[in-house]
């Protein structure tokens, strides 16, 4: 790995592999890249978690501050260049105000954009103090209006008038975080149990592999709306959080306990593992240095095409009220807003969470089909 | 000579489950396996596929467990080492003197490691060098198998496959081994790497004094190599003959017929042969009664149908063979008596035995 | 003589690739086949004996292409095709494929179907074939499977592939390929899976459809010792060159080729201890086609090695009768001995 990390360019990688120093992980990235739609996948999913990582500072204001004169404020979207009355060009960005109208037959107030207004975008504007990531402490946003005041509703608000942007780059946080936070909890008893049962077979294997047998064969959807029912209404978001991860991974490591489990039976009989006992190496010497390197990169690729189906559950839980509940921001819980037909006819934009949702379950899918293919050239 | 490795009354089967309600069926992969290995020689473990040469080659080394019997070291120094009553642990400073060579060299190495890193791996699980003295072992026994020490940092995928069996042999040879198995060493080469790779086996056994235990089916490669032939069929072994005497004259009918099968590359000695060649070798499960070669073989008598012949020493020979009609019989060997008029220089190789290289 | 069969004259295959230039993995090839005849085509892996066999089917990959050359094929009374320029899964190729000429593979399994017996499968290529009923064909495939030498055929033939060992897969993949009497096989290393003494089987078995039916056999093989067994005529490929072509008998007896000579003397001689002579193998490895020297392929590791080697292609002389090399070395004595 060391000759070619991710970032070894094209002629050191030829070098590379000209010269045979190239390793496994060397290989297979350079299989991986010349999958395109999995390379541009990666670069959307990298987005995605850069956003879920620097929430705080990406949302332009507090997702939770709510303000009643703004309900339902339709997308103000993003502008950078206006006409003056005069016929003068204005570069810079800046969103249009709000006007009101009242609706003459339904007597009902409506948000109207007003073309006229322009409110200045103000980069890297200051702010309340804040800690990014909970550890940085920090004062500055992205970006801002100039005058913090004025009504900044790029993806337009919701019912209580907050912002959806803001509510959008939190609620990626935690979707996507609980996708990894279950994935890893799966790949620990995954690996643990699939290992155990791979590497020394017999009874414990066929054991294991009935009780996987067992979980798999029941219905995930009735069986994760029992366990989040269960959960006690008086648990701090916190505790429903780590609840919702783990009650997710209960079905999720059995797939990666099965992955690993075949892993290390293919591996065992490989001339090189015998090699290896012949050699005279101990059990865990074999496991870490000669088994485990040789899956890492089909682990890899397991977990990254799990992880879209745990965060479609909890969207699916969430939306369902059972997941996590208000006032988590999840895309889940977002998107429980868009319930109703009503809403939905009156802001359409409260579905923006589920272009979310499409978009990153697409890319991780073809991210992890990309890994799966570039690990396993021959399909071996 | 003395004897450095003995393997007494070995039997290995298998009990295969016949399904969720089927019965357990027993398939003896080997039984009642007696043989030694004397200090120094080259013995060939020769037979077809299905006849347990590579399960005895594996429990010999205690890759897997015998079901029975025992196969017991001597060292060089003296003692008896029972390796069939060892754990795990007691037999670890064993693995040193008793090294094996694998068929395939695409998977015995392991792709993830480079290939200092995979000879050195003996070294480090024995403890026997660090740094630079594990560095200078490990250079000079890869420049002993023709490996430069400039390709040591590159990972197997670089090599070919010839160049991967030397690897896999230098890996065999770094812990100066007494004994060393080689499972079908050749039999995946190509004909010209397989020819450097015999000429290496043969180098390495007289620099260091190393005993082999050569398992291979291609009888022209162990007419070449071996001191003395075990001839294996459906896990016995029919005979076990000093190479010369068995390519002579064979005593069981068996070996016969794979001296017969062979093809030689030398159309002058085409033989006509569809009448002598008879059957298949039966599955393992299904093993005939009596005799385990009857079912093939032309001299089979009542005699044969009925009792089990064991392994003896042919009389007045140092052969011995598992056949009723050992003395008895003429059987046929493979060493032309009478050379077609050869004299072209050209022809220097031209009578040789073919090599089953490639897959 | 016979008119031949099938004429591959000055072949070239090239395959092309996404990241690297296109490789010539056969050049230079030039084959005849006579009816009744047997050619041998024995190298080295990646020598380029499979994808010559399998261009005269054209069975080869997407990403092939024959750059130049021609396979004519000519059966007894009729026209030549030259099958080179026909496209492949065209009507007249399919035509020709499996009809007038058939081939068999080294692995049985995976041109068997394993969810058909194997009697529906012959019986289906007789169908194809000939215009008869189920019945007629059923009785075909029975003396077909009687024929290749399987003991109780007509039980057999309800048999499924993975049933029956490697052996009698083999002769059932024979009896599916002569089961529209081809005039030409091409048998792809079709014992190379097998025990010897199945082997010794196969090839019995084979020599002797090649004397009932009178067709020509194409032999691919790494073996010498198969080729000594089975061959009329031989033709040794290295790296994509046919290097030396000719009897069976001259060629064994007098190889002229360097390559065909190393190639002998690598193979372990059935000699006693005390005529025993060291191994004398070929040194270095086959070089990537792509590093392939721009003259003679085998310049990188021939012994004789000289001037024009490296940069000049040998052209083929006659070496005897019906006997050609391409060497440097041929062409050098021919002129020392007309100077």
């Amino acid at each position: 790995m060391a000759e070619t990390s991710m970032s070894t360019s094209g002629a050191a990688a030829a070098r590379a592999k000209r010269s045979g120093r190239e390793s496994q992980m060397g290989l297979m990235w350079r299989r991986f890249r010349q999958h395109k739609l999995a390379l541009a996948s990666l670069w959307i999913v990298v987005a995605f978690y850069v956003v879920a990582l620097l929430a705080e500072f990406l949302a332009p204001t507090d997702p939770s501050a709510y303000s009643a004169r703004y309900t339902y404020a339709p997308p103000q979207g993003l502008h950078f260049i206006a006409q003056n009355d005069d016929g003068s060009w204005v570069f810079g960005p800046y969103v249009n105000g709000y006007k009101t109208e009242i609706d003459p037959v339904a007597l009902r107030r409506t948000f109207v954009i007003d073309e006229e207004k322009r409110l200045p975008v103000q980069f890297l504007a200051p702010s309340k103090p804040y800690l990014l990531a909970g550890v940085i402490p920090m004062s500055v946003k992205l970006f801002g209006l100039e005058n913090p005041r004025d009504p900044l509703y790029i993806l337009g608000a919701d019912r209580l008038g907050r912002d959806l942007l803001s509510r959008l780059i939190h609620g990626t946080r935690i979707s996507l975080s609980i996708g990894l936070a279950g994935v890893t909890m799966s790949l620990f008893f995954g690996i643990i149990i699939g290992g155990f049962a791979g590497y020394y077979g017999g009874w414990f294997d066929s054991a294991v592999m009935r009780v996987v047998e067992f979980i798999r064969s029941m219905p995930t959807i009735p069986l994760w709306l029992g366990l989040a029912a269960a959960m006690p209404k008086d648990w701090s978001a916190l505790q429903t959080y780590f609840a919702i991860t783990l009650i997710l991974s209960l079905i999720g490591w059995t797939e990666l306990a099965r992955v690993v489990r075949g892993r290390f039976l293919s591996l065992r009989t490989e001339d090189f593992v015998t090699a290896a006992r012949l050699d005279g190496a101990s059990d865990w010497r074999i496991i870490t240095r000669h088994m485990v390197p040789s899956f890492t990169s089909h682990i890899i690729a397991a977990a990254t095409l799990a992880i879209p189906g745990m965060i479609l559950a909890e969207t699916a839980l969430s939306f369902l009220g059972l997941g996590l509940q208000a006032p988590i921001v999840s895309w889940g819980t977002l998107l429980q807003d868009a319930q109703n037909i009503r809403t939905l006819a009156t802001a359409p934009w409260l579905l923006t969470p589920g272009i979310c949702v499409v978009v990153i379950i697409l890319a991780m899918n073809f991210f992890g089909d990309g890994l799966r293919d570039a690990a396993d050239p021959h399909g071996r | 000579m003395s004897t450095l490795l003995r393997v007494e009354h070995v039997s290995k089967h298998y009990t295969l489950s016949g399904g969720l309600l089927g019965a357990e069926r027993r398939l003896d992969a080997l039984s009642d396996i007696n043989l030694s290995v004397e200090a120094g020689e080259t013995l060939a473990i020769v037979g077809e596929s299905g006849c347990g040469k590579t399960t005895l080659g594996r429990c010999i080394i205690q890759a897997q467990p015998v079901s029975d019997g025992r196969v017991t070291y001597h060292p060089l120094g003296g003692g008896d080492v029972e390796l069939t009553a060892l754990n795990k642990r007691q037999l670890k400073p064993w693995r040193q003197d008793i090294r094996m060579i694998f068929q395939d060299p695409m998977s015995s190495l392991n792709p993830n490691m480079r290939v200092f890193d995979i000879v050195a791996e003996p070294l480090r699980i024995h403890k026997i060098a660090k740094g630079k003295a594990l560095e200078d072992k490990v250079i000079s026994t890869l420049a002993k198998v023709g490996i430069p020490a400039e390709a040591v940092g590159r990972y197997p995928h670089a090599f070919s496959g010839g160049q991967r069996q030397r690897i896999g042999i230098a890996r065999a040879l770094v812990l100066d081994p007494k004994l060393v198995i080689a499972d079908e060493a050749v039999s995946a080469l190509d004909v010209s790497i397989q020819a450097q790779v015999l000429n290496l086996l043969e180098d390495l056994k007289r620099e260091f004094g190393l005993t082999y235990i050569f398992i291979s089916h291609d009888l022209g490669v162990v007419n070449y190599i071996a001191d003395r032939v075990v001839v294996m069929y459906l896990g016995h072994v029919v005979e076990n003959a000093p190479t010369e005497m068995l390519f002579e004259r064979p005593r069981h009918p068996y070996s016969e017929m794979l001296l017969e099968a062979l093809p030689i590359a030398d159309p002058l000695r085409r033989k006509g042969r569809s009448t002598e060649l008879r059957g298949e070798i039966p599955y393992l499960g299904n093993r005939p009664k009596g005799c385990p070669f009857h079912t093939r073989c032309k001299y089979a008598e009542d005699r044969c149908r009925a009792e089990k012949p064991v392994l003896r020493p042919v009389a007045g020979t140092a052969q011995e063979a598992a056949c009723h009609f050992a003395e008895t019989l003429t059987l046929k060997g493979a060493y032309e008596d009478n050379p077609p008029q050869v004299a072209s220089a050209a022809l220097a190789g031209a009578g040789g035995l073919p090599g089953r290289a490639g897959q | 003589m016979t008119q031949p069969i099938l004429r591959i004259e000055d072949l070239s295959i090239s395959f092309s690739s996404p990241d690297e230039a296109d490789i010539e993995a056969v050049r230079q090839v030039d084959l005849t086949l006579t009816p009744g005849k047997t050619l041998a085509l024995v190298g080295e892996s990646g020598c380029g004996k499979s994808v010559t066999a399998r261009a005269v089917l054209r069975l080869l990959d997407a990403n092939a292409r024959i750059p130049h050359g021609r396979i004519l094929f000519q059966p007894e009374g009729s026209e030549p095709t030259d099958i080179a320029r026909l496209k492949p899964d065209s009507l007249a190729l399919r035509a020709i494929r499996g009809n007038q000429i058939a081939m068999i593979f080294q692995e049985p399994m995976s041109s068997l179907s394993p969810v058909h017996t194997i009697g529906d499968q012959i019986d289906e290529m007789v169908l194809i074939h000939e215009r008869v009923n189920r019945k007629q064909a059923r009785a075909r495939t029975v003396a077909l499977l009687d024929q290749v030498g399987i003991p109780g055929a007509k039980e057999r033939a309800d048999a499924y592939p993975f049933e029956l060992s490697g052996g009698l897969r083999q002769r059932a993949m024979i009896a599916m390929a002569l089961a529209c009497t081809p005039r030409l096989l091409i048998a792809d290393e079709p014992t190379t899976a097998l025990d010897v003494t199945t082997q010794a089987q196969i090839l019995d078995l084979l020599r002797q459809l090649q004397a009932d039916f009178g067709m020509a056999m194409l032999f691919i093989t790494h073996d010498l010792g198969v080729v000594a067994e089975i061959a009329d005529e031989v033709a040794v490929m290295y790296l994509g060159d046919v290097v030396e072509q000719g009897n069976v008998f001259d060629v064994f007896r007098a190889p002229q080729h360097p390559y065909t000579q190393a190639l002998m003397n690598s193979i372990p001689k059935m000699a006693r201890k005390a005529d025993r002579v060291r191994l004398n193998p070929i040194k270095g490895t086959v070089p990537a086609p792509k590093d392939r020297p721009e003259g003679c392929a085998f310049t990188s590791r021939c012994p004789h090695a000289f001037g024009p080697c490296a940069s000049e292609r040998p052209a083929r002389t006659v070496v005897g009768e019906g006997h050609h090399a391409r060497c440097h070395l041929l062409t050098r004595q021919t002129e020392e001995a007309l100077a």
